[in-house]
């Protein structure tokens, strides 16, 4: 299951004008630059975005990826409608909640619940909380427990209806 | 203001529907480190879901909170600019909305010799590639479109 880097990383600038309506461009570093250096580079090159344009730049952001070239086949069966919700109790108290698309049957209790002990889902909550983790909330606190974990459904959207759904 | 960033994980069920898990990370995680912890990650989510793990990104986002520029217009005319690159055949295009009219010359070109483009090459010249990761060398056309 290789695992390639993107050759670059991207620099998104989104933008507003006076109706409101919303804008995208997106520029790219080499992959091996380093966040501070590339986001650096952002902020000086804002002002000279904003010189040439009348519109607002309301934000930036900065995305490296890596790309599976031989992802596995998803299983038979497999829907991400079908949730695993892992909420997580923070070092402040605070609840964070992730949804996991396709969460294995398998994995489910008769109740509903996810077996927390089932040894996948226990090395995945380790990885999230473990001491040296660096896995936090969005305000940059550690996760420290597991609150809860159980099975949820999500409706169905237009984009997640099946390719193949047209009969042959 | 510099927010959260954050790991997130592209899925794909047998369906082919998509779904995307975010996590967010320590602020100066290097993106090496992230980006390994997040293709580990996969791993151990693969186990747990029947979802395919195709694509690991990780974010660093900033957002810039204010009033809105007052001399914000229609996003239309866009400019459009071809940068060369240290490669031959190597180019890279960036659209940019809302181009100032006093920008645009009469032929629907835009004006290269100004200080404002200029300045934006300058910039683009340092440490700026296109997605092949072909260092951006000179501006080779720039000219107004919609």
């Amino acid at each position: 299951m290789p695992w390639i880097e993107r050759p670059t990383a991207a620099l998104s600038f989104s933008f507003e004008d006076e109706t409101g309506s919303k804008s995208q461009v997106s520029f790219d570093v080499p992959e091996g630059t380093l966040a501070d250096v590339a986001l650096t580079a952002a902020a000086a090159l804002r002002p000279l975005i904003e010189a040439i344009s009348d519109c607002e730049v309301t934000g930036y952001s900065l995305t490296y990826s890596s790309r599976n070239t031989t992802p596995a086949a998803a299983v038979a069966g497999s829907r991400v409608e079908r949730k695993g919700v892992f909420q997580f109790v923070t070092a402040t108290g605070k609840v964070v909640t992730y949804q996991i698309p396709g969460i294995l049957e398998s994995y489910v209790l008769p109740s509903g619940r996810i077996d927390d002990d089932a040894i996948p889902v226990a090395a995945f909550t380790a990885a999230v909380t473990e001491i040296g983790a660096i896995f936090t909330d969005s305000n940059g606190i550690d996760l420290v427990q597991l609150a809860a974990a159980y099975e949820r459904f999500n409706s169905t959207t237009r984009k997640q209806l099946p390719q193949s759904r047209k009969p042959d | 203001m510099e927010q959260q960033p954050y790991v997130a994980f592209r899925m794909v069920d047998a369906s082919g529907s998509q779904s995307e898990l975010r996590l967010h990370i320590r602020r100066g995680t290097p993106t090496v480190t992230a980006l390994a912890v997040a293709v580990g990650v996969a791993a151990l989510l693969e186990s747990i879901t029947g979802a395919s793990a195709v694509e690991v990104l990780a974010r660093y986002p900033i957002k810039h909170y204010g009033p809105p520029s007052a001399t914000a217009q229609q996003h239309a005319p866009k400019g459009v600019f071809v940068f060369t690159c240290s490669a031959p055949e190597q180019f890279c295009v960036i659209t940019l909305p809302g181009i100032p009219p006093d920008l645009i010359r009469a032929d629907n070109t835009l004006d290269e010799s100004d200080g404002r483009v200029q300045a934006l090459l300058s910039a683009m010249q340092t440490g700026f590639c296109n997605p092949f990761g072909y260092a951006i060398t000179e501006l080779g056309a720039a000219w107004r479109a919609g």
